[in-house]
């Protein structure tokens, strides 16, 4: 199975990973939606075994990286939130142009699950499965804003640090965005919550997930990521893959 | 900020055992008398880092890439098989499906481009299979290593207990609050680097980083080297277990040789995750690779 890897969207920036249904397709499609920077990275892996099995089972699926991130042609300074949401729907409509079915579903992780809900709101999505998804803007905007360290050493504990690793900077604000991006979140519009088709996948202890009170079902997965993690471990869990993979 | 060339794609190579990457091809200047320069000859693939696909950490991979193809160097990231979205190779396994990856790279490189030698660039694991990967294959005439071998010499310990003799009050609350911290710790969840006091055997439990004894490596070096292949070491303040001071590798392996250019960053982490070192090392990799291979 050899996937199609190719530049798109309004710009040409986006990269975007296409791949068809292995054997016979069942005319329906699904659209990756990864998180951003370091977490982009550290799921990366889980993201295209996840591909591999959909695929098998007879679905076409676009993975693609955001402008400014990954293997997109956009550079990270300049990117705006916006630029992010209209990515997503242009992977959307490049999903529809490439697959042989019109039948479209979504798996979204963290960032990109909130971000999804807001941009595919007028699109019609089969169901979404969430990964540990950011479903606020107050909590989007916090952990993007993270720790702000400097990944260097600090005056006050430099002659502590001069015997051990200095300090990980935080993975969003040391990719080179613009200041005033994290803010941005906090102008979202709300994020609206499906109350039917909508599956979420815990895989996170922080993540304040609460089923009673919200209309969906939280499936709590035997692996723990710890996304606060600067030093990008990269997540492998071949539990997680295979229950990604069940939802579809 | 890196101006990323259009001249980007990604490629799929060889299709019996695909690889993917991504090709920079480099910008080409017009000379003033409208002629075409040159492109140069050496070629430079940037090799993947632990279980990190071609991107590399923060986009370092991606920054080093569009800045040198902008100094005329063609450039791929490479997803060596069965790391990012390349499978793994069914034919070979270890050092033969490394070698296999680079005879692809190169020959797709020389038949599109006319590159007619290569450069290797690692992070960790990478700059551990740049250094097997050059001792059998002539056509590297360049490696530059991030965070890879160095041996722990005499002056490495002298280093170590001074340092700590020198500060040792501060050193012991440091080590107090490492010992708490351990305490609270969870365990890791993937193969990056763990800690280990030398490097005589060095080994991540996930067999993607594994030093065989310093002596083989170091004759491994050494050989390298004498052939004439460029090595850039730099190595950052991570590599506190078994580096810590500029000019350990060059003593460690009794070189002087001009060909060998040593770096260390003390302030920077094993992933570079500040940008203002980030930048440091794209500038030194880019300055060195222009003043050693520009002749090409």
């Amino acid at each position: 199975m050899i996937s199609e890897a190719f530049y798109f969207g309004e710009k040409g920036t986006v990269f975007g990973h296409f791949t068809p249904a292995a054997g016979l397709s069942n005319g329906k499609s699904i659209l990756i939606v990864p998180s951003l920077f370091g977490e982009a990275i550290r799921s990366h892996r889980v993201l295209r075994e996840v591909t591999k099995l959909l695929s098998s089972k007879g679905y076409d699926v676009l993975r693609f990286d955001f402008d400014g991130d990954g293997n997109s042609l956009a550079e990270t300074k300049g990117v705006i939130l916006n630029d992010w949401i209209k990515n997503i729907q242009d992977a959307y409509a490049e999903l529809l142009k490439r697959s042989s079915g019109s039948d479209v579903s979504v798996l979204a992780v963290r960032f990109g699950a909130g971000l999804s809900l807001i941009a595919l709101l007028e699109c019609e999505i089969e169901k979404f499965v969430l990964w540990d998804p950011l479903l606020s803007r107050k909590e989007m905007h916090e952990i993007f804003n993270g720790e702000q360290s400097q990944g260097s050493i600090k005056n006050e504990e430099e002659i502590f640090n001069m015997f051990e690793q200095p300090p990980i900077a935080d993975g969003f604000i040391e990719s080179g965005i613009d200041s005033s991006l994290p803010k941005q979140f906090l102008e979202l519009n709300e994020v609206k919550i499906p109350e039917n088709n909508l599956e979420i996948v815990n895989t996170d202890d922080s993540a304040l997930i609460d089923s009673e009170e919200k209309k969906y079902s939280v499936c709590s997965v035997d692996h723990r990521c710890d996304w606060q993690q600067k030093d990008l471990p990269v997540i492998f869990a071949p539990a997680l893959i295979s229950k990604l993979g069940e939802y579809f | 900020m890196v101006k990323i060339s259009k001249k980007t794609k990604p490629v799929w190579i060889n299709n019996s055992s695909p690889l993917f990457a991504i090709q920079h091809e480099p910008d080409v200047v017009p000379d003033s008398d409208s002629s075409v320069r040159e492109v140069n000859k050496t070629g430079v693939i940037i090799l993947s880092s632990g279980f990190l696909h071609n991107v590399g950490p923060y986009r370092l991979n991606v920054d080093i890439a569009n800045s040198l193809s902008q100094s005329g160097f063609t450039v791929l990231r490479v997803d060596q098989s069965g790391k990012g979205d390349s499978p793994a190779r069914l034919d070979v396994a270890g050092l033969d499906a490394k070698l296999a990856d680079y005879d692809d790279l190169f020959n797709y490189m020389q038949s599109n481009f006319g590159i007619t030698n290569v450069v290797l660039i690692g992070l960790c694991s990478g700059a551990d299979d740049g250094l097997d990967i050059a001792n059998v294959r002539d056509t590297v005439s360049g490696l530059v290593f991030l965070d890879g071998f160095a041996p722990v010499s005499f002056w490495y310990h002298f280093h170590h207990y001074f340092t700590r003799l020198r500060h040792f009050r501060s050193w012991r609350r440091w080590k107090q609050k490492v010992s708490e911290q351990q305490k609270l710790q969870v365990n890791h969840q993937s193969g990056d680097v763990q800690h280990s006091t030398t490097n005589v055997e060095y080994n991540t439990g996930m067999s993607l980083r594994r030093w065989q004894s310093e002596d083989k490596v170091k004759r491994i070096y050494e050989s390298t080297l004498k052939r004439g292949c460029n090595v850039l070491a730099v190595f950052t303040g991570s590599t506190a277990d078994y580096y810590n001071h500029q000019g350990q590798l060059k003593s460690g392996l009794r070189h002087s040789s001009k060909i060998l250019h040593e770096k260390y960053f003390p302030q920077a982490t094993h992933i570079y995750s500040n940008a203002i070192h980030r930048k440091a090392l794209v500038d030194l990799i880019v300055d060195w690779s222009v003043s050693v291979f520009s002749h090409n």
